[in-house]
């Protein structure tokens, strides 16, 4: 066993804190200053990004950070920053940013924009917080502070359907918090301990440590968009602003998972679950999500809705990667989340663009847009093609490491899954990219071409007239972000993937 | 004097000590591939100069020259043995670059074509179509496939081999007609699909040996090793086009501008074959095993696919209504010559450097020959507006240098003595007169086979120099520019050196690329010296051209048209089933997703809602008020009723009525009432009398007849009144009678009782 150095620290409160500071602040100066409000979220997620990065010397060392808060007592607030943690809060802190920016130029004129980023605000310091959790009490507690405000985010556009979705949302992130809760109570009473970090809590197979288990797969299988709980996704990510869909489907799907994966490596443990085998139930659960997610996203031809099922496909190849035990796997599965969120982020961004400038969700009617929003189209195709897993971009990595790791645990199968995965993300992206650079326009949509731009801002000047420069730069580093890291030899992201995967095994 | 070839191994940076036996280190590769894809966007800067200075065309023109130059130059450095360039940590994997001699053959070939396929694609591509786009793409996939034919290993390769599918499909497509746009689809997916097997091979692969070299290794000796193989097999197979996924190259050949076509028919197709030759490679013996079996009947699997390739391309190339079209399934059938030699040399083990050698003779030869051919009929085809060859006819009259040039190609595409195509024939056929010496009696059968297919060659050659040559000339107006002449006149002479000096290239770049492969040194001194003018190859090659003549001769007569029609169960029909049952499958996913959603159990929710709130309304104290408030009335009684002074009242009421009892039982009280009582019985008989008198008077009275109601009166019902009111009136007194009766007569009873 290694020993891990401890540093105690209280930044990460701070870091959990600080947005939700500025989400009141915001709130308060926006009902005089829309513009200070503007600068102030910008400025408080810049902030914030940047103190999640100020971990990495002490991370990159193996060292793990650890706080703790003494509210709620008897539990406290607890955090525990290693480097799966930081990876991923780092990540979120980086998208988030992105996406406000995004959100300046996407929620001009819109109605309720206070509200928006009150609640974005809110959500982004329950992400951070859970990703940067101690113990499962204060992992509920981030989950919780992340997952209502995020359904009036879901609810903004106020229509019928957008209600109707966030309802949906509401009633079964509930459901899957009492099944936490149910869960985690079970977990204290059997270890007397909810404390993450370990090797493993529950030492004994027996029926409550089974449906404890099948408590937190329910709970954050939930959050994942698994099958078959993923019902209320594809109805909530659409509906939402594109900006709230991006962090939706990029970051807060990702805590599902994030919390399986925790639960499945310290809860319960590798050589339990090695024992037990109950690792397969997810397993057999994540490639029914493959399949289904993506084949229904073959059926749909709303842009947006599309992406929600692909993204519930991509959860599919996470949840799988981490089923299979395999040190490797787990590399490529934390590197996944990497990837995915990257490349989600951008594509919903792009979506936004192309919604807000054209007006056109179905892409059946996207012929032409190639000429009309170059920067959208090929940021949208390097994203998809990263979801693709096509080399030399970041999907494919994950995905070669995640088929390597699947054959270093002795189970070749689930690689022909994630062929499959591919093959079908291939069906269902392709065309889009297709259809938009080489299909030939209607002479309405030529029309549109040639004449001078009218939506995204200050539409005549005579570069990038597609969008306001704070929209395509956000979609421009995401896309740079999915060749980028691959093809670095220095790539971050895949040695803090190692080193959380080693972490995980050799503990 | 240092050469310049010192100066650049000096700045190549010093040879490591580590690097695997037979190798030297040196990023030399690595920088290669850097340079060429570096043009990319040099080509792309060069589409914002204004198109009248074509400064585009020229960059493209140029990195395919660069190209060359470099590959070239690795060739000449690479004498000695393999460099190796690893660059670690790109991809999380590290990805590393070799020059050996089996690539830089294939790269060689492919930098040649690319560059005339640039020079062609200067003036050749269609109007109105975006030449910075094909340009820049051009350079892209000139520069994947130059990495790919350097990757040292298979993850490298892999690598540059999607993206050169992806890369191409740009290509296709370019004229954006919706045949290229269905074209470039199933080619695209035809490419994926390939590369997802390729990527399931390599994970075996890795499994397997740790690692994804490629290079011979006892491990693979295996059920593993076998499936590692079909797998990469198959991707590769399906870009080479051989059968049954050969049909993309008709699809997208055609649909393509003339460059591309080129490309595709001359360089695309054989970057499968590269990839197959790797894939079979790597079952060879190495180390402690020296079992060629494995590689023998992966040799005789890819021989039966290779002569039905070639038979089947042959076949439809005859029957073909474009030039294009015809060209397509001659790639094809040349392919399958092309998988002769190469299962052959497997076959053969040590004995096969020759028919390995043919096939790489071939590659280069059909490179040449084939790439003529289509960059010929491109230029026409794009003259005349069609490839149709009933609008080409007769083109070659025209001009004599077009007509010569024709000549040389076709005839070498139909593999005629002196004419490039032959040489590798002929050292494929002495392959296969070595296999005969192995006594295996499918490989005579399949030989007969071969025959018959290069005589099918040969006629599909006739049949396209009959129309493009001697045939009337076509009304189409039809002139070569100064350039055009320039680009013929010298793909002539490449064709007439090639067809006359085969063992110019044979001794230059066949015998280096078979020494790679590691064959005793005396069989490529052997191959070097072979004779290509011995009398059993030129007999065999006058049979196949007389029966080919023949053959057409025969088909000349006729329409020409396909005496029958592809068989329902072709790969076309079977990919059109399997995307029909595909889109069925994800519609089912799609209805077996909605019926998982939640709101369809809200009404069931409700309904259970309902029956919980009827129930609960059922637990409503209120309800239970009134039953509650008899209850405590009751209660009240009994409370009452249990009140002392209550008691005290009922026992002085009984008391009370004990005295009474005991007063009435005093007997001289009972004699005075028994006489007051005889008093009251006789006044009682009396009274009876008087009574029942009257009682019966009344009943008399009673049935006395109703007198009859006015008639006048009978609709109205007032009949009734009378009646009604009689036996009201009769009823009360009767009643009364009866009452007062039925009390004395119990008083009676009552009394007579005590």
């Amino acid at each position: 066993m290694n020993a891990t150095a401890e540093v105690y620290s209280l930044l990460p409160a701070l870091i959990v804190l600080l947005p939700i500071i500025g989400a009141i602040a915001g709130y308060l100066v926006g009902l005089r200053w829309p513009t200070g409000r503007d600068l102030l979220c910008v400025f408080t997620v810049g902030i914030t990004a940047a103190l999640t990065f100020t971990f990495y010397p002490a991370i990159s060392r193996g060292t793990v950070i650890v706080g703790s808060v003494q509210i709620l007592v008897p539990l406290g607030v607890t955090f525990r920053l290693d480097s799966l943690g930081f990876l991923l809060t780092s990540l979120t802190a980086v998208i988030w940013f992105l996406a406000t920016l995004y959100s300046l130029s996407y929620m001009k004129g819109e109605h309720g924009v206070n509200r928006y980023y009150a609640f974005l605000m809110v959500t982004f310091s329950g992400a951070v917080g859970t990703f940067m959790a101690g113990d499962l009490f204060s992992f509920f507690l981030f989950f919780e502070l992340m997952s209502l405000p995020a359904a009036v985010l879901v609810i903004h556009e106020e229509t019928a359907e957008a209600v109707q979705a966030a309802l949906k949302y509401l009633f079964m992130t509930v459901a899957g918090s009492l099944m936490f809760f149910f869960s985690m109570v079970a977990t204290f009473e059997m270890a007397g301990s909810v404390a993450l970090g370990g090797r493993g809590l529950i030492a004994e197979a027996s029926p409550v440590a089974f449906l404890t288990f099948a408590g937190f797969v329910i709970a954050l299988g939930m959050k994942a968009g698994m099958v078959p709980l993923h019902m209320w996704l594809p109805d909530a990510h659409p509906v939402a602003p594109s900006p709230a869909s991006a962090l939706l489907s990029g970051i807060m799907i990702k805590t599902g998972a994030y919390g399986m994966l925790r639960v499945m490596y310290e809860v319960f443990g590798l050589e339990f679950l090695q024992a037990t085998g109950w690792n397969t139930v997810v397993l057999v659960l994540s490639v029914v999500t493959i399949l289904l997610g993506s084949s229904v996203a073959i059926t749909q031809y709303d842009l947006k809705r599309r992406l929600a099922y692909s993204s519930i496909g991509q959860m599919g190849c996470i949840l799988l990667g981490m089923g299979l035990m395999s040190e490797r796997a787990l590399t490529g599965d934390v590197f996944y989340f990497f990837a995915d969120a990257v490349a989600k982020s951008c594509l919903f961004l792009c979506a936004g663009v192309i919604l807000k400038t054209t007006g056109k969700r179905d892409i059946r009617q996207f012929a032409g847009l190639g000429q009309r929003l170059p920067v959208t189209m090929v940021c949208f195709a390097v994203a998809a093609l990263t979801l693709m897993g096509i080399p030399p971009l970041n999907g494919f990595v994950s995905k070669w490491q995640l088929s390597v790791g699947a054959f270093d645990a002795g189970m070749p199968g689930y690689a022909l899954a994630l062929l499959a995965s591919s093959m079908l993300n291939a069906v269902y992206y392709l065309p889009i990219v297709m259809t938009a650079f080489f299909d030939h326009p209607t002479p309405v949509e030529a029309a549109a071409v040639a004449a001078p731009p009218t939506g995204g801002g200050r539409g005549t000047r005579r570069w990038l007239p597609e969008a306001s420069a704070t929209m395509l730069v956000p979609m421009l580093v995401l896309a740079l972000g999915c060749a980028v890291f691959a093809l670095s030899p220095g790539n971050w992201p895949l040695r803090l993937s190692e080193a959380a995967a080693r972490v995980l095994f050799s503990k | 004097m240092p050469t310049l070839v010192d100066v650049m191994t000096i700045l190549a940076g010093p040879v490591a000590a580590a690097a695997p036996a037979g190798y030297r280190e040196s990023l030399l590769p690595f920088w290669v591939v850097v340079a060429v894809l570096s043009t990319i966007p040099l080509v792309g800067l060069a589409a914002l100069i204004p198109a009248r200075f074509r400064a585009m065309e020229a960059a493209g023109v140029g990195a395919a020259v660069l190209a060359l130059a470099l590959v070239g130059w690795l060739w000449l450095l690479t004498a000695d043995g393999p460099l190796l360039a690893r660059i670690p940590g790109v991809l999380g994997q590290g990805i590393a670059f070799s020059a050996g001699r089996q690539g830089l053959f294939f790269a060689l070939v492919t930098a040649g074509v690319w560059l005339a396929a640039s020079m062609l694609a200067v003036d050749y591509l269609p109007a109105g179509t975006s030449r910075a786009r094909y340009h820049v793409f051009s350079t892209f996939c000139l520069a994947c496939a130059i990495a790919r034919y350097l990757s040292a290993d298979l993850f490298t390769l892999f690598l540059f081999f999607e993206m050169l599918s992806l890369g191409f499909y740009v290509l296709v497509i370019h004229d954006q007609t919706p045949q290229a746009l269905a074209a470039g689809r199933t080619y695209l997916f035809l490419s994926i699909l390939g590369g997802l097997s390729i990527l399931a091979g390599m994970g075996v692969l890795v499994a397997i040996t740790r690692g994804t070299v490629l290079k011979p290794d006892p491990a693979l000796h295996s059920l593993a090793g076998v499936i590692t193989v079909a797998a990469m097999y198959l991707g590769f197979a399906v870009k080479a086009g051989l059968v049954p996924a050969h049909f993309w190259v008709p699809r997208a050949l055609p649909a393509a501008p003339a460059p591309a076509a080129m490309l595709i028919g001359a360089v695309i197709v054989k970057t499968g074959v590269y990839g197959v030759l790797r894939t079979i490679n790597l079952l060879t013996p190495a180390g402690a095993v020296t079992d060629w079996t494995p590689a023998m009947t992966a040799g005789r699997i890819l021989l039966v696919v290779a002569l039905g390739t070639m038979l089947l391309g042959a076949f439809l190339a005859i029957f073909q209504a474009g030039a294009k079209r015809m060209l397509a399934y001659s790639s094809v059938s040349q392919i399958g010559l092309t998988g002769v030699g190469l299962s052959l040399g497997f076959i053969l083990a040590d004995a096969g450097a020759v028919a390995l050698g043919g096939m790489a003779l071939h590659v280069l030869n059909h490179a040449v020959a084939g790439g003529a051919l289509l960059m010929l009929v491109g230029m026409v085809a794009m003259k005349a507006g069609s490839s149709d060859l009933g609008l080409l006819k007769g083109v070659g009259r025209r001009s004599p240098l077009l007509a010569l040039t024709f000549v040389l190609a076709i005839a070498g595409m139909a593999g005629l003595p002196g004419f490039p195509g032959y040489a590798s024939r002929a050292m494929i056929l002495e392959g296969w007169r070595a296999a005969a010496g192995l006594g295996l009696p499918e490989l005579r059968v399949l030989e007969v086979v071969y025959h018959l297919a290069s005589a099918l060659v040969v006629a599909y050659a006739a049949r396209l120099a009959w129309e493009l040559l001697a045939s009337r000339p076509g009304e189409q107006p039809f002139a070569l520019t100064a350039r055009d002449s320039a680009l013929v006149a010298g793909l002539g002479i490449l064709l007439a050196f090639t067809g006359i000096r085969p063992a110019f290239w044979l001794g230059r770049l066949v015998v280096p690329f078979i020494e790679a492969f590691g064959y005793p040194p005396e069989i490529a001194a052997a191959l070097a010296a072979f004779d290509f003018v011995s009398p059993r190859p030129l007999l065999a090659t006058a049979v196949a051209a007389a029966l080919g003549l023949a053959l057409f001769g025969y088909l000349g007569r006729r329409n020409l048209v396909l005496p029958f029609s592809l068989p329902r169960w072709s790969m076309e029909a079977l990919v059109d089933a399997v995307v029909f049952w595909g889109v069925k499958a994800c519609r089912l996913a799609a209805s077996v997703d909605s019926t998982l959603d939640p709101t369809r159990a809200v009404p069931y929710g409700q309904g259970a809602a309902r029956a919980v709130a009827a129930f609960d309304k059922s637990l409503d104290p209120s309800r239970v008020v009134p039953a509650g408030r008899e209850g405590a009335m009751f209660a009240a009684m009994v409370e009452r009723s249990l009140d002392p002074e209550a008691l005290a009242r009922l026992a002085g009421t009984a008391a009370g009525l004990a005295t009474a009892a005991e007063k009435a039982l005093d007997p001289a009280k009972a004699v005075a009432e028994g006489r007051r009582a005889q008093g009251w019985l006789d006044r009682a008989r009396a009274g009876g009398a008087r009574s029942r008198s009257a009682a019966m008077a009344s009943v008399r009275n009673w049935f006395r007849p109703a007198p009859t109601p006015a008639r006048d009166g009978g609709e109205t019902g007032a009949g009734e009144c009378p009646r009604h009111r009689t036996i009201m009136n009769i009823d009360v007194a009767g009643l009364m009678m009866a009452a007062v009766m039925l009390a004395a007569l119990v008083v009676f009873v009552l009394l007579a009782g005590n």
